[in-house]
């Protein structure tokens, strides 16, 4: 067993964690950052193929319940340094002004302890450093301005056809701000169209933190331990977090810390919270609002998949091309609260016929071929929708162990009335949107995509986790960052959010350390 | 044929014709899937019922299959890449495969004093009617129940039948896209090493 010590210890290298630890590696605090996952060098190994990558998703146990059990590994989980963001597809949106406060304006949900306000100045920065790529005019400037990189310009049929039914029903529509460079940068060469986004890009295209905040990050100096994954956190008489148990090589080390920052995601984050209990921490660590694990958010994302008489070859070009935002807070007008945005959204066969699957049961043999056929004469359109915040919508833990000999996750999810309307109104508008375009929708595809919450930020020891920088309310060296510190989970997807956040966070962390000495 | 209603668009594409032109690490993950070395967990016995319950459930894709699904299948139990849980269940899906196939068989016999893999293909179509719908005999699917066990072997079938280069010949996908990816855009166009467009009109 090994034992080391650091100013700073931060678990997991995704999104959240990557960003934390290249701007601390600006200071003079000592850094190690440990991942579960390998680091993956892109050239070498990720390949064009969706089987093979699945190996970029969680795959250790989980155990998925409720009346609407989630997907825990491919739609939401990545493992590995660069986090879920290895294989994201990058469609990178501001939150509205209302997002922060769903209470406030829609008496739904609840309000965050920040506003738009705080967050912008970091989407600012974020927009730069991630080199976004976007329109110039976007029209929802709220969710997205002054992006360094022209918007791309090769849009596949998908796309087209989407935009076409869009203008067709009086709906605005651009091509998506992304994280994909649509011209070079450095050595990185622009995005080939190669479509392969969700399974990890080999021309290094995809701004993701393999090639920004990782490198960075060991530049200046922070330990990188991949493979090694975190088994428990330990407190001492002052009831602080000191040491974090890992596993490398099959054996148990550990790491005394000053600081610790847990950065695994919104599964993992509460699973070592609760895992970590003793005796002056009974009920789990940072869990004395007994909201460990409790508000587990996601995003619908169906798909309406509609047959045109002409090729469409929608695996062509990156999934997420183009979007409307204009139905974001259409529950208004339409007796639900919030709402949802609307993108093309291309599939690789695979992933195609296992939603079809999914879906319905009958749809294997001769059905599943007879679709598969006109694989190439289908659209896919998808819709991302609001998920309403539920306490009974949890992480908690199971008797049974993994091999770590820590116990297996239980997530138990239902969705909320109103997360079911927003659905159904998407459907219609999805439909008009294909028929606009001279298709013929065939199949409406249920998914889900992303998970926030389960350590939700507030002011109120009483009714959060975290504060609005992540740091606990019962353990003060102890720090949450990423998915699970949300509040709500608005239909603008959420990584720019976690990425603007992270640099927040990572800036009060520095201030923290120089207060601790 | 007769079992093949419709055929493909591209009857003369072929994906791996343009195999060279992927990046030697895809080039690398398709050849050991068409040439997929022994895998160490399924027996023998069970290999024969996974291949004879494949042939039930997705008759006429086998026909046109180039790749070996139950070495495939195999060789993915062997690199641990099922270990995860399928929804709603609180087993492994090499578990629920493994058990499943075992209690496959034995109900087979119980029933008609043969293996699955050796009876007729009415009586298999009635057995996995039934299984489905998960009217398994409960003394034999106890442990796992035979619906749980459909979807999760479906769910693994059905992706392994979409990772055959065969399967996306047929159905006109590029397939692989690295280090050439794609350029032309706009209506109607397609970069010429694509499956050629074929006539209009199909609704
Ligand atoms: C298919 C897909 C498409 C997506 N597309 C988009 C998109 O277009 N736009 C967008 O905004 N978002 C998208 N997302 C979501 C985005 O990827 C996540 O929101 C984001 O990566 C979450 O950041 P995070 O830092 O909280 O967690 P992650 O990035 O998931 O990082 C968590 C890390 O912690 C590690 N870890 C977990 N447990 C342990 C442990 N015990 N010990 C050590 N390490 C551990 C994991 O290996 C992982 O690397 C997509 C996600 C998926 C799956
Ligand atoms: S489509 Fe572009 S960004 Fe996506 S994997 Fe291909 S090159 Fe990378």
């Amino acid at each position: 067993m090994a034992r080391t010590s650091f100013d700073v210890c931060i678990i997991g290298a995704g999104a959240a964690g990557s960003v934390i630890a290249a701007h601390l590696a600006n200071t003079n605090l000592n850094v190690v950052m440990l991942d579960a996952g390998p680091h993956r060098d892109p050239e070498k190994d990720f390949a064009s193929d969706e089987l093979e990558m699945e190996k970029l998703f969680w795959d250790e146990p989980r155990v998925s319940a409720g009346q609407d059990p989630l997907d825990l590994h491919r739609s939401t989980s990545g493992k590995g340094v660069g986090g879920s963001a290895v294989h994201y597809t990058a469609q990178l949106l501001r939150f509205d002004k209302s997002d922060f406060r769903t209470k406030t304006t829609e008496d739904i949900g609840e309000d965050w302890p920040i506003s738009y306000e705080d967050v912008l100045p970091y989407y600012d920065y974020m927009t730069k450093r991630l080199s976004l790529s976007g329109p110039n005019r976007f029209p929802w400037k709220t969710f997205g301005d002054h992006f360094p990189y022209p918007a791309h310009h090769d849009l596949s049929n998908n796309t087209l056809k989407f935009r076409e039914g869009l203008e067709k029903i009086g709906m605005n529509h651009a091509v998506s701000p992304l994280a994909i460079l649509s011209a070079p940068l450095e050595d990185r060469h622009p995005c080939i169209n190669r479509g392969f986004c969700e399974e990890g890009c080999m021309p290094d295209a995809k701004t993701t933190p393999l090639n920004t905040f990782i490198p960075e990050a060991l530049k200046g100096g922070v330990t990188l331990l991949p493979e090694a994954t975190v088994t428990s956190l330990a407190t001492d008489q002052s009831k602080r977090v000191k040491t974090v148990h890992y596993k490398l090589d099959g054996q148990i080390h550990e790491i005394e810390a000053k600081i610790v920052v847990l950065a695994a995601y919104a599964i993992e984050t509460p699973r070592l919270l609760l895992h970590s209990r003793n005796a002056d921490f009974p009920e789990g660590l940072a869990n004395s609002s007994g909201l460990v694990g409790k508000y587990l958010m996601t995003n619908t994302n169906d798909h309406i998949i509609a047959k045109f008489p002409e090729e469409i070859r929608m695996y062509r070009g990156n999934p997420v091309q183009a979007l409307s935002m204009d139905p974001y807070l259409s529950g208004q007008e339409n007796g639900f609260k919030r709402g949802f945005i609307l993108n093309s959204y291309g599939m690789r066969p695979v992933r195609l016929a296992s939603l079809f699957l999914e879906n319905d049961e009958t749809c294997i043999g001769e059905n599943m071929r007879m679709r598969m056929l006109d694989y190439n004469h289908f659209t896919s359109f998808a819709m991302l929708g609001e998920v309403i915040a539920q306490a009974s919508n949890q992480v908690a833990l199971t008797d049974q162990l993994d091999e770590n000999r820590v116990p297996i996750p239980k997530v138990t999810f239902s969705y909320h009335e109103n997360d079911v309307l927003i659905r159904e109104h998407a459907k219609e508008t999805l439909k008009s949107i294909a028929i606009a375009a001279g298709g013929e929708p065939l199949y409406h595809l249920r998914a889900h995509a992303h998970l926030m919450g389960g350590c939700r930020m507030g002011d109120d020891p009483q009714s959060s986790v975290v504060n609005s920088y992540g740091q606990s309310h019962d353990i003060e060296n102890l720090f949450i960052v990423g998915a699970p510190t949300f509040v709500t989970a608005p239909s603008a997807n959420p990584t720019l959010t976690i990425y603007s956040l992270a640099k927040r966070s990572a800036e009060y962390i520095e201030t923290f350390s120089k207060r601790m000495g | 044929m007769d079992k093949h209603p419709k055929r493909t668009h591209y009857p003369t594409y072929d994906v791996m014709s343009e195999k060279n032109e992927w990046d030697p690490v895809t080039q690398q993950v398709l050849f050991s899937r068409i040439h997929p070395s022994e895998g160490s967990i399924l027996t023998p016995d069970m290999k024969r019922t996974l291949q004879a319950l494949a042939k039930t459930l997705f008759p006429s894709h086998l026909g046109e299959q180039t790749l070996s699904l139950t070495m495939v299948l195999d060789q993915r139990l062997t690199a641990k890449k099922l270990k995860a849980f399928p929804k709603g269940a609180n087993l492994s899906k090499e578990v629920i495969i493994l058990k499943g196939l075992t209690f496959m068989e034995q109900e087979a016999i119980t029933e008609h004093g043969k293996t699955f893999y050796l009876l007729d293909e009415k009586k298999r179509n009635e057995l996995v009617r039934k299984w489905r719908s998960s009217d398994g005999d409960p003394s034999i699917w106890a442990e796992v129940h035979s619906d749980l066990f459909f979807s999760t072997v479906s769910a693994e079938i059905v992706k392994i039948i979409y990772s055959d280069p065969a399967i996306w010949s047929d159905i006109g996908y590029g397939g692989p896209a690295f280090p050439r990816g794609y350029y032309a855009f706009g209506p109607h166009q397609f970069d010429e090493w694509e499956a050629k467009p074929h006539g209009e009109n199909l609704i």
